[in-house]
């Protein structure tokens, strides 16, 4: 027998071997018992665990059960952090984004998740055909759409970290839906020192890492790690491949994927544009800082290379920026060229001069004008209000600021310093308006404005990026409002140094930013440098450091150390209070509600002691008790800052109440208090906004929320309709606060047993959120929740022929 | 496996030929284990291939076995009318319809399922020839570990085979040098394909001498 027969009948027989291994691996071992499922079979089994394919008789749906072989759910701490992991994953809608029913702990204590069943295949097997017969933008719609779910999850804080193909199915509609949400990776992704310990079967996740996972680990794993493996995802699927060698040993693919450049998809295949190359290289920056910021952003890139639109990935570049716009415009461009070059040989000379001088005259101009021009558009648009001498009917302060804005606009015309300025200035006005798209598109226009004049100085720039990076916040877009955040910093960097009270708020704001869009150890690392400053510039003592203390609280809490979370919040106070030195104000009471609210907040671990959480619970409400007390010297028992202390003080005896419950003692008085502030907290919001507000609406929602938990459905009932009324009053009927009070009502009548009204309220409620919110809103998400759970319970309870009474029952599933 | 006790040795080594002469004594219990621990799985295999859930798998597989028993020792079964594998391959066939036709336990036949698509008795008997290939690769593999090859060899081959990684990948996660893991495979395969010419010697009916 020759060599290569040889070879060729070794290979025969370890691909008859594979076949047989992995055909028995799909026949044993028998599944873990899933209470409430019926298995009916094994969809796929790896390394971190498997998936069956089971049923769900209550619900007579189809499900996959993962369990997940790499997670430990054995301490309460594990098993508490993994139930709100699965609580995040859980609430996300998307139609990009494989549903998560349920989960629960097997008798062997390997946790699982039920998820959407979904009949498909994998994208890198689906999109096959598209790469052989050379279909791009096929792929690249695919993974846009990706792109938008993963941004989609992105938003709710929640970041995949292990996508690769295996976790993208395309559904038989052809579209892609991602699973394995960040639950399926406990354990740290091993790094290059962990070298030859690894298993084998490791290898295969292993080159879907990114360079952070393999050289920095886990902490520094944010939006962008996705972002990296989305690029990794569209590389692969447009060329077959991954960007770098994987044939090596662990340690080489280790360093490939920290250190070697991807091969160019160009140099593979030369149909991709330089475009889509552009976007998919930035994508897989080594640096984080240099990919895009977030998954959407990535994902409009690719849709914009795909359709000859600029692409951000090459917008350092003037001149491919110049040659894409003629390219867009290039009817136009060809007559008008024609023209511009007759004129500009003779007009580029006088012209340069020209502009020096006008320029001069108009600063001058300016400087004797603005005051007037300035105090006559206030005039007139102030005059706009009066009906009388004004055709624009003005009756808000909303209309007042349009009718402004354009007054101004008009009459400021030439004057670049002052517009900036009014615009600016009405920007923030719009803010307190809670006017986002106005405010935001107000100061944008001030900044583009004071960008374009030169005598303008990097601190005023910086001030202005600020105000624009808090409009841009509120709008829910952090990439942008990041890099505002970022820009501002560099500026103050630059002239007042990195030692200055601007640089510690900058870095403070923008720690916010990059909390917002789950960047937590980024996140962490400025508002730790802000606290350092502070505490330096200010002494421990101080507003200041407090404010920065309450901030890293805040991460603290978003990373999960809740216990961190309060001990900051706890320092914060004591800060405060000494800085204040008994001239006690609103923000003392803010930072005691926030430090009450970590308390409350934190999950108590099942096998805590009933002593210990309800010490901490003692502690949260003396603290809530002293801001009541603030709250009310400072703004009367009326004002706003009082509900907040309230509605904290209202979820703390929910909680009590549920503590007690669990240990079997009576949770009646606490029940009751709970009532109680929630009537304070009513009486309150009616004698600050009047009966007919929905702050009202909200405050009777939150009391009915209490008569839901302790199980009085006739009091949360009554509550709750109040709320609906509300709503009714003052909204149209397909408004989105409409829906969520008929969501609350259908909510309650479910546990009364009435399943049918409870139906019809909750479905129509659910539907009038998602029409005017969409379905990723997290207030449509609780609705769709809630119809959920209603549902359950319905299957549960109906066929016992009685509502919930609160006697013995079985729990529902799934809870 | 049954009950979870390991059959006889003696029995397990038996040639189906011999396997089937000693279920002619109703009271040989383990003779029976040994056939069906080498049969069971084939069959369940075979029944997963033609796209039941492995619970209905397991029934039915209990059923064929049972029933399989029942007609041997009835002295329904004649070598040379048939061969073993078209025999059981029907018995499956035919229990599988009845569970689906919902004669016992009701089971539901997936919209994938090939057995509507599969008149032939040949074409199921492919189906079920591939299970048995595969048994016999399973069962060498395990002689193969218990033979004293070492263990590294028989993950060498796993990894090689199962999980396709290349030999690189391989020597890394398992600490040996490249060339060892290239030693390994070849003397592996080598011992491998003695083991499963034993092992087809006994399994196939007939191939003995």
């Amino acid at each position: 027998m020759s060599d290569s027969d040889r070879h060729s009948d070794d290979d025969a027989l370890l691909a008859d071997l594979g076949d047989a291994l992995r055909s028995d691996e799909d026949n044993k071992p028998p599944p873990p018992n899933f209470p409430g499922y019926e298995v009916e079979g094994e969809i796929s089994r790896g390394g971190q665990g498997v998936v069956y394919l089971a049923y769900h008789p209550k619900t007579k749906r189809r499900v996959a059960i993962k369990t997940l072989l790499t997670r430990t759910v054995e301490g309460a701490k594990q098993l508490a952090r993994f139930e709100r992991e699965v609580e995040l994953v859980a609430a996300l809608r998307h139609p990009g984004i494989v549903t998560l029913y349920d989960s629960g702990v097997t008798e062997e204590v390997v946790p699982y998740l039920v998820m959407e069943y979904i009949e498909g295949e994998r994208i890198d097997r689906a999109l096959r055909p598209a790469l052989e017969s050379g279909n791009r933008n096929r792929i690249v719609e695919a993974v846009a759409l990706v792109c938008d779910a993963i941004g989609a999850a992105h938003q709710r804080g929640i970041i995949h970290r292990d996508l690769k193909p295996s976790n993208v199915l395309f559904d038989t509609d052809g579209r892609p839906r991602v699973v394995d949400f960040g639950l399926a990776r406990e354990t740290e992704t091993p790094t290059a020192a962990d070298g030859v310990t690894l298993e084998g079967e490791f290898v295969g996740t292993l080159v879907y890492s990114t360079p952070e996972q393999v050289s920095g680990g886990e902490h520094l794993v944010d939006v962008r790690t996705d972002v990296y493996a989305l690029g990794l995802l569209a590389y692969q699927l447009l060329l077959g491949r991954l960007p770098y060698d994987i044939g090596g040993s662990l340690a080489e693919l280790v360093d490939a994927i920290s250190h070697q450049e991807p091969v160019r998809p160009r140099k593979l295949d030369q149909a991709i544009s330089a475009d889509l190359e552009a976007v998919v290289l930035k994508s897989l920056s080594k640096s984080q800082e240099s990919r895009y910021p977030s998954a959407q952003a990535f994902g409009d890139d690719l849709r914009a290379a795909i359709s000859g639109l600029p692409v951000n990935a090459r917008r350092h570049d003037r001149r491919y920026l110049l040659r894409k716009t003629l390219w867009r415009h290039r009817y136009a461009v060809a007559t008008a060229s024609f023209i511009v070059l007759l004129i500009a040989a003779s007009a580029i000379a006088t012209g340069v001069l020209y502009y020096r001088a006008e320029r001069a005259r108009q600063l001058e101009l300016a400087a004797k004008e603005s005051e007037i021009s300035l105090s006559e558009a206030w005039v007139t648009s102030v005059s706009a209000v009066n009906r009388e001498t004004s055709d624009a009917n003005i009756s808000t302060v909303d209309e007042l600021l349009d009718e402004m804005s354009l007054i101004i606009e008009e009459q400021l015309a030439g004057q670049p310093e002052r517009l900036a300025e009014v615009r600016a200035a009405l920007g923030r006005a719009y803010l307190g308006q809670n006017e986002t798209a106005k405010a935001r598109a107000r100061l944008e226009a001030s900044l583009s404005l004071l960008h374009e004049i030169p005598e303008v100085s990097d601190q005023e720039l910086a001030e202005a990026e600020h105000a624009l990076a808090t409009a841009v916040f509120d709008d829910g877009d952090y990439a942008e409002a990041e890099r505002l955040r970022r820009s501002a910093l560099d500026r103050y960097l630059s002239s007042v140094g990195s030692d200055s009270p601007q640089v510690a708020e900058a870095r403070l704001l923008l720690g916010v930013s990059l909390l917002e869009s789950r960047q937590l150890a980024a996140a962490r690392a400025e508002f730790e440098a802000s606290l350092e400053l502070r505490r330096r510039l200010f002494g421990d003592d101080s507003e200041e450091v407090a404010n920065s203390l309450n901030s890293l609280a805040r991460c603290a809490a978003a990373e999960g150390n809740d216990e961190e979370a309060a001990t900051l919040a706890a320092e914060a106070v004591e800060r405060l209070e000494r800085a204040l030195e008994g001239n006690d104000n609103w923000r003392l009471a803010r930072v005691l509600t926030n430090a009450a609210r970590y308390i409350v907040d934190r999950p108590s671990a099942p096998d805590e002691a009933a002593e210990t959480v309800h010490g901490r619970y003692d502690e949260a409400e003396r603290l809530l008790g002293r801001a009541m007390e603030i709250t009310r010297l400072w703004e009367g028992s009326q004002g706003r800052d009082i509900a907040g202390t309230l509605r904290a003080l209202v979820r703390l005896q929910i909680q009590r109440g549920q503590l007690l419950r669990r240990f079997r003692e009576d949770p009646t008085e606490a029940f009751s208090k709970g009532l109680e502030y929630g009537t304070q907290l009513v009486e309150a919001m009616e004698r600050v906004s009047g009966e007919l507000h929905p702050d009202v609406a909200e405050a009777y929602s939150e009391r009915g929320a209490v008569g839901m938990t302790s199980e009085r459905y006739d009091e949360a009932e009554r509550d709750f309709r109040k709320a609906l009324e509300i709503y009714n009053k003052l909204y149209p009927s397909n408004h989105q606060l409409v829906g969520w009070g008929e969501a609350l009502v259908g909510a309650v009548l479910t546990r009364q047993g009435d399943y049918d009204e409870a139906e019809r309220l909750l479905v129509s409620g659910r539907d009038k959120v998602i029409a005017a919110l969409g379905p990723d809103h997290p207030r449509s998400q609780t609705v769709i929740a809630r119809v959920e759970h209603a549902a359950r319970w319905r299957a549960y309870y109906e066929p016992l022929g009685r509502p919930n009474d609160g006697a013995a029952l079985p729990p529902v599933p799934g809870r | 496996m049954v009950g979870g006790r390991e059959p006889n040795r003696l029995h397990l080594s038996r040639t189906t030929t011999q396997l089937l002469a000693d279920l002619k004594d109703p009271a040989n219990s383990l003779a029976w284990e040994a056939f069906d621990s080498r049969y069971r799985p084939i069959v369940v295999g075979f029944l997963r291939k033609l796209g039941c859930n492995e619970a209905d798998a397991q029934d039915v597989a209990q059923d064929t076995m049972a029933r399989f028993c029942k007609l041997y020792a009835d002295g329904k079964y004649e070598r040379d009318k048939g061969r073993l594998r078209s025999w059981i391959v029907g018995i499956a066939r035919y229990r599988m319809m009845s569970h689906a036709r919902g004669d016992a336990k009701q089971i539901a036949l997936p919209a994938g399922s090939i057995v509507g698509k599969l008149p032939d008795d040949d074409a199921l008997e492919e189906v079920f020839e591939v299970e048995h290939r595969a048994a016999m690769l399973r069962e060498a593999m395990n002689r193969l570990r218990a033979s004293g090859v070492g263990e590294k060899t028989v993950r060498v081959l796993e990894l090689l085979s199962r999980d396709g990684l290349k030999p690189g990948a391989i020597a890394e996660s398992l600490a040996m040098k490249p060339e060892e893991v290239y030693v390994a495979k070849s003397r592996g395969l080598a011992k491998l394909r003695d083991v499963l010419a034993e092992v087809r010697h006994e399994y196939e009916p007939g191939s003995e001498p």
